[in-house]
């Protein structure tokens, strides 16, 4: 807001005080003098100040309140001076014009004194060409008519000029004000502006600083942490090493003992091989024989066969013996029989004859009861021959059976032999290779001991790397701590 | 220039306003009515007769005549009896002395 819209709001105040006041002068006036019309100039006075108070509330302090308001004010002058007709202060009462056109001075617009004066002219003209007793005490006077418009036209005149270059004067003053007021925020400002500067730059500087350790602390706590995990990693690694390392040394060793106790298994086995091929050799040796005494047992059996055919023979010629002394022993039962008939005939000599034949006829049945028994007994015996011819034709065809068992297992023991052979070439060759493995596994324990040797080295550098990270960590923090202090 | 001619032309409406307030016709003193044209010396005399006034002076042109009301709505009454238009007497001196003048 400019100092002329100041001095403007002010004065509407007091402009608006006047034109309320014009209204009770114009009551005091036209009652004092006696005015038939005084209620109504006093209300035509209100309804200017009612206008333009209204104006200004609406418009504040426009150019149509200050053209409103200064008009409305000569317009109460008019009435003023219409109040007093016929007084004889009435001609003293344009004094008021001059004095209001005065007061208006303080709208500091040079327009309102044109339209005032114009005003002021335009009244006296036709009132006192139509009503002249309402502007001068006797009547029309062109003359003084004239006069008071030179008067108002000088004194709008002056005043316009005045007010115009007090204007100017206010509006230079302000501007001054205003480059000096703008030349010293532009002093603040650049002030201002380098202290910012200044303030940013050290806050960029810091921001810089803190970014660039921020971004240090990072990449390094992400390389600490990989290094602390690379190191966990192979400490790790190094422990299952070590204890790689150490099972596969008692594996080795275990596998070695293993080893050593299936060469003398399998040197165990050669030997037990070679006492079996032995032994096959001698069953070899005793189916031979048994073989041989086969043949020999049918040779007998032969002979026995023929034997017991020889012995069938000569019972059935016992038989025929005993049948021929069976019937002499009938005959002779007969002839005893005849002896007793023949000793009976004779009475009582005879009687030594009787017994003789009795005895005789005794002798005839104990001989064919022992001819009886001996024909049970060649019957006994051919029997027997029979059994036993059959027992021998069993036992040749068992012999003949034993023949083909013989031949069958002389044909699996040379198959057994030839096998034997073979398992002891290939028992020969596993102990051969299981030489060689005892010494792989003995180079695979030797290493597998340098494994542990140097997994116990990797470890201990392990260990040391994680207490020089540690180290480093410290380090980097206090640097950055540094950095982030300057 | 919008502000001088608002205000010349605002000028001329107040300076015609308080020429009419001056001209406001008052109780008790006479009157200048005017009268439509073509009415007769006769008509205008019996309107002001009707309004409750007496006649004082009448000019060449019969429509135009100088009277006087005792009562306090005499220029009303002249307005309801046909008058065009009424003022103060000292108002219409001109076009009276005019017409008195043009008369004689």
């Amino acid at each position: 807001m400019t100092d002329v819209e100041t001095l403007r709001i002010r004065f509407a105040y007091v402009l608006i005080t006047v034109l309320w006041a014009n209204p009770v002068l114009l009551a005091l006036a036209g009652n004092a003098v006696g005015n038939d019309n005084a209620t109504l100039l006093t209300g035509c006075g209100v309804a200017l100040a009612a206008l333009s108070t209204l104006v200004w509330c609406l418009c504040g302090t426009h150019w149509l309140t200050r053209q409103v308001s200064s008009i409305a004010t000569i317009g109460q002058v008019m009435l003023l001076v219409y109040a007093f007709a016929r007084h004889p202060y009435q001609a003293d009462m344009h004094m008021y014009f001059f004095a209001m056109l005065a007061v208006l001075a303080g709208w500091l617009d040079w327009r309102i004194f044109i339209t005032a004066a114009l005003a002021i002219a335009a009244h006296h003209t036709v009132v006192n060409i139509i009503h002249p007793i309402a502007v001068f005490t006797n009547g029309g006077d062109i003359d003084r008519v004239l006069l008071h418009a030179a008067i108002v036209t000088v004194q709008a005149a002056a005043l316009g000029q005045t007010v115009a270059y007090l204007r100017k004067a206010l509006e230079a003053s302000e501007d001054a004000r205003q480059a000096a007021t703008a030349a010293r925020h532009t002093a603040e400002q650049a002030r201002h502006e380098v202290t910012v500067a200044t303030v940013q730059a050290g806050i960029e500087r810091q921001t810089v600083l803190h970014a660039v350790a921020d971004d240090f602390e990072r990449k390094i706590a992400g390389i600490a942490r990989d290094v602390i995990l690379s190191v966990q990693t192979l400490r790790s690694a190094s422990q299952q090493m070590t204890m790689g390392a150490t099972e596969v040394a008692e594996r080795s060793g275990a596998a070695y003992l293993s080893s050593h106790q299936t060469s003398s298994s399998v040197i165990a086995v050669t030997q037990a091989t070679t006492e079996l091929a032995a032994s096959i050799g001698e069953i070899d040796r005793q189916v031979s024989e048994t073989a041989r005494i086969v043949v020999s047992t049918t040779t007998k059996a032969g002979n026995v066969l023929e034997t017991v055919n020889h012995l069938s023979r000569k019972a059935d010629d016992i038989g025929n013996i005993v049948g021929l002394i069976s019937t002499i022993a009938s005959q002779t039962n007969l002839l005893a029989l005849n002896a007793s008939i023949e000793a009976a005939r004779f009475g009582h000599s005879g009687s030594g004859f009787a017994v003789v034949a009795q005895e005789v006829k005794a002798l005839a049945n104990q001989t064919s009861q022992a001819t009886q028994e001996i024909q049970s007994q060649i019957e006994a015996i051919r029997t027997s021959s029979e059994l036993a011819i059959r027992a021998i034709d069993t036992m040749y065809m068992t012999i003949g059976s034993l023949n083909e068992i013989s031949a069958a297992v002389a044909t699996v023991v040379e198959q057994q032999n030839a096998a034997t052979v073979g398992i002891a070439h290939n028992i020969e060759a596993a102990a051969k290779e299981t030489i060689l493995a005892a010494d792989n596994i003995e180079a695979v324990s030797r290493v597998a001991a340098e494994a542990g040797e140097a997994a116990s080295y990797v470890a201990q550098s392990a260990d040391r790397l994680a207490a020089q990270s540690a180290q480093l960590d410290i380090e980097v923090a206090q640097f950055l701590g540094r950095i982030r202090a300057a | 220039m919008r502000e001088i001619v608002f205000g010349a032309s605002f000028s001329l409406f107040v300076a015609l306003s308080a020429f009419l307030i001056a001209a406001w016709p008052i109780p008790g003193r006479p009157v200048a009515s005017y009268f439509p044209p073509g009415l007769s010396a006769s008509q205008v005399a019996m309107a002001v007769g009707q309004a409750g006034g007496r006649l004082l002076e009448i000019g060449g042109n019969p429509s135009l005549v100088i009277s006087l009301g005792s009562s306090a709505g005499y220029a009303a009454e002249l307005y309801r009896s046909g008058a065009w238009f009424v003022v103060d007497a000292s108002f219409a001196r001109l076009c009276i002395t005019g017409s008195w003048r043009a008369s004689s």
